[in-house]
């Protein structure tokens, strides 16, 4: 099997580099006109399929090693360092993700999946989606590169094979460990796609924004997988990590989270270049910079460059990653700075009170947000190179510098949507801004008066102004949803929750956005509720007891158990709120047998109030009774509620508009009118029209 | 009488007025209590065992270090001793690294500077790119005057009013 795996790598990548070269000369014959032995158009296609058969190569490649794990073979390296005959089934396929070999062999698998997508939907553009082919095959390269010759995954060990693994890393042994990553990789690997388009689209000087239209879903759908993935890290290190928080600013966490700010410029600004035909520049930079980031953020975290808590961080690949960065960033230079003509703004800004300085400024604290968390992540990096010594960029530092940009942000968030594109007047600021204001200053107020003193501490401050704008915020979306709910009952006669479905129908796209922006509230609510945070830790023997907020805690017993892959120490505790016992918490201190490592299973009561966060954190050596630690972490519910939220808006807007699907139906019925193509292009044959159902008008 | 407009610029005036205030004292205020004092600054330095967390936040089973270094700042919190002599006690024993956040010296004063400087840059562009935008736009024809304009306009107005 591993020289099975080790043979699909190799195909993969000889199918890639003639994906690219094939294609490379196919568009090259197309745009100068010289025709060779092949028609352009039949070249294109054999680099395309070949594209396909690569994704193909690298699924058996990807098949190779979790066979190889589940079939417990320790003469390939990466099962003996990241298995063990007991590990359970479905740890052992995330044994695929768990190391650098198997990660990037994850990477290049769902790159060529993306591309197996679009090489199979090319007759949406063909021409367009032949330059992007081309661009995906020259990505897919670098990975197969990779893992061909830099990380292998499919490398034997030395001599004699041993009869066991040394396991899985304990930390990863927790169910969303199966989901976290690969959703983080479809959203950096996903980047890929809309940046592919984007290229191609200003090599080969494409008109109009009919990309965009093509990208839009692809970009959307990235974006919310990387956003599912990074709440998902921050749900497991909250619930594995055991320190009672859920982000903790380190690098790999901060390498997520700056393409996504710049993934989510880009989702806002695309909207101007749509409507307007504005900020192309800026448009085509923002989507280099987000995959670029990706690249950066991979690159700073496993090569160990900055010190992270992950462990990827020590391998020699950096390098290889480095160089990767200056060829694409100077690939995307070159053809800005030959094409930059072709992206000239077909309208300029009216008014700095509008939709579109909105935009500007939205774009901007996004991007103000990404060069903090950059500039925090490579100030050790440049300190250590200018003072000569190393310093540390924690927690406190980011805390301070990045949560008033993200308050900014929030009330952007709410100013944004009352304006009108172009240019506001006095009048409708006022009339629009009016309920907002009155909600910020009377949410406020009533928070002081309920006892919240912002005075104390900055985070008691912070988190005032958080709730205050989250509550101008809220008034803002629904007062838009009741204006525009209000229209439809007059009209239709339906009660005000039917007129809102129908008014979400007929505009996915603006009030699912709306939807994700009522998500953002309640995650920042969820956040701001961390300034209210209590911890207390205590030995605990049978009986005795400890009360935190409006909790008592009863330790009923404790004691330790084992099984084949770890020995485990726990303690049985009931929770009373008043007399009335509410549930039972067991936390735990495991320890595993393979890797000799241990791991923390924390018990969680969580309600929407506060979670009851429990932390059995060792026994006392001299007493030898159990050290319970407990946190009440207010809010903290809202914040996955949140997500869940931002995620069904971002789903609804997916959705093609009500009268899109019906245009869309009638053309594929044939009575429905196609949109032309784009002209003056040279463009591939059998290229069909199409009809652009599901873009939305807002 | 005030008209209406006047009042609007000095109710948003007080407003700012306010906000300033607010943001002054909560930026200037400060926990005084030990025990306060004790759980902030256990989260301004780096536990020294290498597990990358925060001296507060170190949960190991068994850290060898960071029991040492919490009684270390107690001690020195009892003392009476300044954040800033306690931090370069720590730094003096176990390297810069162990502070958690660059403190203000010299070089490092770059580290708190460039965010908030960009951001301000930024703003600072994007205003003078809407300034140079606006003074070369051709002013849009206003939009005759067709018959029912206004009537929609005041349909569509009183509909959407809350």
């Amino acid at each position: 099997m591993p020289a099975f795996g080790s043979f699909s790598l190799l195909l993969a990548l000889v199918l890639s580099g003639y994906t690219l070269v094939a294609g490379g000369v196919a568009l090259r014959q197309l745009a100068t006109g010289y025709r060779g032995r092949i028609a352009p158009d039949r070249l294109a296609e054999t680099a395309r399929r070949a594209g396909i058969g690569s994704f193909f190569a690298v699924t058996c490649a990807a098949i190779a090693l979790v066979y190889t794990a589940f079939a417990n073979d320790f003469s390939v390296s990466y099962i003996l360092h990241h298995s063990n005959r007991a590990l359970p089934g479905p740890y052992k396929f995330a044994a695929l993700w768990s190391g650098q070999e198997g990660s990037l062999l994850l990477w290049a698998w769902l790159l060529t999946a993306y591309g197996f997508v679009l090489r199979l939907r090319h007759k949406v553009d063909v021409t367009l989606t032949a330059y992007a082919s081309t661009i995906l095959a020259g990505i897919q390269i670098f990975f197969l590169l990779l893992l061909n010759f830099a990380a292998p995954p499919f490398a034997l060990v030395q001599g004699q094979a041993p009869t066991d693994g040394f396991g899985l890393n304990p930390l990863l042994q927790y169910p969303e460990m199966v989901i976290h990553p690969p959703m983080l990789y479809l959203g950096y690997v996903g980047f890929s796609v809309p940046f592919a388009f984007a290229l191609g689209a200003l090599m080969m000087r494409y008109p109009g924004e009919k990309w965009i239209h093509i990208t839009r879903r692809w970009t959307m759908v990235t974006w919310l997988f990387l956003t599912c993935g990074i709440f998902l890290g921050a749900h497991w290190a909250y619930s594995v990590l055991g320190w009672g928080g859920y982000w903790g600013w380190d690098p790999v966490e901060n390498a997520s989270l700056m393409p996504w700010l710049t993934g989510t410029a880009f989702l806002h600004s695309v909207m101007m270049q749509e409507k307007r035909g504005m900020m192309k520049n800026w448009n085509v930079w923002l989507i280099f910079s987000t995959f670029l980031l990706c690249i950066l953020g991979t690159d700073l975290t496993r090569s160990g460059l900055v010190s992270s808590v992950h462990a990827f961080a020590q391998s020699s690949i950096g390098s290889w990653f480095t160089a990767f960065l200056v060829i694409v960033l100077s690939v995307c230079l070159f053809t800005f700075l030959r094409q930059r003509d072709h992206l000239k703004s077909e309208h300029k800004l009216e008014s700095l009170v509008s939709r579109e300085s909105s935009f500007l400024f939205n774009n901007l604290v996004l991007l103000a947000a990404c060069f903090t968390i950059l500039w925090g992540t490579l100030f050790p990096i440049i300190s250590e190179y200018v003072q000569g010594n190393k310093v540390t960029v924690g927690a406190p530092f980011f805390n301070r510098v990045a949560l008033p940009i993200g308050l900014f942000l929030l009330f952007l968030t709410g100013i944004g949507p009352l304006l009108a594109w172009r240019s506001s007047s006095f009048k409708s600021i006022r009339r629009n801004f009016i309920l907002p204001t009155a909600a910020i200053v009377t949410t406020a107020i009533a928070l002081m008066a309920a006892g919240l003193r912002p005075w104390n501490d900055q985070a008691t401050f912070y988190s005032l102004v958080a709730f205050s704008l989250g509550a101008g915020v809220v008034t803002a979306i629904s007062s838009e949803f009741l204006r525009g709910a209000q229209v439809i009952r007059k009209h239709t006669g339906k009660n005000i929750f039917a007129s809102m479905v129908q008014l979400t129908r007929r505009n996915t796209r603006r009030y699912g956005g709306y939807l994700v922006h009522f998500g953002v509230v309640i995650i920042f609510i969820g956040i701001a509720g961390g300034a209210f945070n209590q911890s207390h830790e205590q030995e605990m023997n049978n009986g005795q007891s400890m009360t935190i907020g409006p909790y008592r805690i009863v330790c009923q017993s404790f004691t330790q158990d084992s099984n084949l892959n770890y020995d485990t120490e726990f303690a049985l505790l009931d929770v009373y709120r008043g007399d009335k016992k509410i549930t039972q918490l067991a936390p735990e201190k495991r320890f595993y047998t393979a890797s000799q490592q241990p791991s923390t299973m924390v018990a969680n009561h969580s309600t929407l109030a506060w979670d009851l966060y429990v932390i059995y954190a060792g026994k006392n050596p001299d007493s030898g009774l159990p050290i319970i630690k407990v946190f009440l972490n207010p809010l903290m519910a809202w914040i996955w509620i949140g997500v869940v939220i931002v995620a069904a808006g971002t789903l609804v807007a997916l959705v093609p508009n009500l009268s899109a699907a019906l245009a869309g139906g009638r053309t594929r019925s044939g009575l429905g009118e196609g949109v032309k193509p784009p002209v003056a292009v040279p463009r591939l044959v059998d290229e069909p029209e199409v009809a652009t159902a599901g873009r939305s008008r807002d | 009488m005030i008209s209406p407009r006047l009042f609007d610029s000095r109710v948003l005036i007080r407003v700012s007025q306010l906000a300033l205030l607010c943001i002054l004292i909560a930026v200037t205020a400060g926990a005084t209590d030990s025990s306060a004092r004790f759980e902030r600054d256990s989260h301004e330095l780096m536990c020294g065992c290498g597990c990358n967390e925060l001296l507060g936040e170190c949960n190991h089973v068994g850290c060898p270090v960071s029991p040492g270094m919490l009684a270390q700042l107690g001690a020195g919190i009892a003392r009476g001793d300044s954040d800033n002599a306690i931090f370069h006690q720590f730094q003096e024993q176990y390297g810069p690294v162990v502070i958690a956040a660059p403190r203000f010296t010299r070089f490092n004063h770059l580290a708190w500077i460039m965010p908030p400087l960009v951001l301000f840059l930024g703003i600072g562009c994007v205003l003078l790119v809407v300034r140079n935008w606006k003074l070369r736009t051709v002013p849009m024809p206003v939009t005759p005057n067709t018959p029912g304009f206004a009537a929609t306009r005041d349909r569509i107005r009183r509909e959407t009013e809350i």
